[in-house]
């Protein structure tokens, strides 16, 4: 793109040309409205688990997390998660939820092909990535972190 | 209050993913990936807690938590354990999401039939 | 399917919010505080063991400007205290758990002191307050009370 030689009037006006063409600002709004709601809705969960379980805020997160993906899978199955994943885009996508979907509804496709080859073979075909890639940065980032904390660095 | 910051922190990570999507024309799987690990790099620095305690789940909705957890688990098992606890600690915190996704995607797959 | 969803969330929504908002009045003779820029409950002193402590030490951590609510009991060796941050510093507010813990280790240097922001804690040192104001309870039940929400404080999983 060449946008980046032009002065900033003109980057303006050329981003305000793009904008119409693209839907991108509509985008953003609906990936915040729904990605928000979702963030919301898991903040009830919590509220709701801190006051009639024992979870603290601290470890509240993981059966959060775990009930949204039940409710994931509910809404995977039903045909709905993917009529709001084509209104939200990123919004119902970077929430856990849409991890959740990704697995899900691998599994609940190739479920034809059997169990062990489909839904084993293919449950983690969109998600793997996201672990892949979590799992090694983490590792590498945490290495060098407990490195230097041995050496006195930090 | 909890939940309005929860909608907006939550809201804000969507739309930079949206962005991403949009603007740099990256893929779901791209995007998400990169987020993850922005998250866990925030945890490297430090930053993501912070961000947690001030947005309860607009922080650990998203998948960047997703990362942070990983580190977290790590950092904390390193402690005790040293260098060996940067991998037996790493799903020490994060299990609950997998293993759910595992699940419930088997559940999914006995309960529904795939569509057309 | 969609539709139907769509259109009972938003009710269902709402109703859950206020129910969870409208929860928050003592009703248990506890004084609370005519302040209504923070939140401090005084339990008087007909329990067994005096609150004296934890009053006093509530009264002073409610001084930091970024505390806007505070629970707390004492034992005779012990002191825990769940605080309420205002929002905008909760950023920090594992710096100001340990400020505090700090703060309030020098005040009362006889007895073991525990800070926590957790809601949890909050909410539990609650229900301990209002039963040590309203029904007569013994020290070992206080102690042993203090000792199980101090274990979820720890408590990772």
């Amino acid at each position: 793109m060449t946008s980046n030689k032009q002065t900033n009037q003109d980057y303006q006006q050329f981003a305000k040309q793009r904008e119409t063409k693209r839907p991108v600002f509509k985008n953003c709004i609906r990936a915040f409205l729904i990605g928000g709601l979702i963030c919301a809705f898991g903040q009830l969960i919590s509220t709701f688990y801190i006051h009639f379980f024992h979870f603290t805020e601290q470890n509240v997160g993981n059966p959060t997390v775990a009930t949204l993906i039940f409710i994931t899978m509910l809404l995977t199955g039903f045909g709905a998660y993917d009529k709001l994943a084509q209104f939200a885009g990123a919004g119902s996508a970077v929430p856990v939820t849409g991890f959740g979907n990704a697995v899900i509804a691998a599994a609940i496709e190739h479920r034809t092909e059997g169990f062990v080859l489909g839904v084993g073979g293919n449950m983690f075909k969109l998600a793997g990535s996201v672990i892949l890639f979590g799992v090694f940065s983490a590792f590498v980032i945490a290495l060098i972190k407990t490195l230097l904390i041995q050496w006195g660095v930090i | 209050m909890m939940f309005f910051w929860a909608f907006v922190v939550g809201g804000l990570i969507c739309v930079i993913g949206q962005l991403m999507f949009d603007i740099l024309k990256l893929t779901p799987g791209h995007t998400l990936s990169i987020l993850v690990v922005v998250g866990a790099l925030l945890d490297g620095f430090g930053l993501y807690e912070p961000l947690i305690d001030f947005a309860g789940a607009g922080a650990t909705v998203p998948i960047t938590s997703f990362g942070n957890s990983l580190v977290h688990g790590a950092m904390q098992e390193a402690e005790q354990h040293g260098l060996i606890g940067v991998v037996t600690g790493m799903f020490e915190m994060t299990s609950s999401g997998i293993t759910a996704a595992i699940i419930f995607g088997m559940i999914g797959a006995i309960l529904f039939k795939p569509k057309g | 399917m969609k539709r139907i969803w769509k259109k009972a969330s938003l009710p269902a929504l709402l109703v859950f919010f206020l129910s969870v908002a409208g929860c928050t009045d003592n009703e248990d003779g506890r004084s609370a505080s005519s302040e209504p820029d923070y939140d401090l409950t005084q339990v008087s002193n007909k329990a067994e063991v005096s609150q004296e402590i934890a009053n006093q030490a509530k009264r002073s951590v409610l001084k930091n400007e970024e505390v806007i609510g505070a629970r707390g009991v004492n034992t005779s060796e012990q002191i825990l205290v769940a605080i309420e941050v205002r929002q905008m510093d909760r950023f920090n507010l594992k710096k100001l758990e340990k400020r505090i813990t700090s703060d309030l280790e020098n005040k009362f240097k006889e007895k073991k002191v525990t800070v926590s922001t957790d809601k949890k804690i909050y909410l539990e040192l609650d229900e301990l307050e209002s039963q040590l104001q309203t029904e007569d309870l013994s020290k070992k039940k206080l102690d042993q009370e203090t000792n199980r929400i101090k274990k979820l404080i720890s408590d990772q999983a």
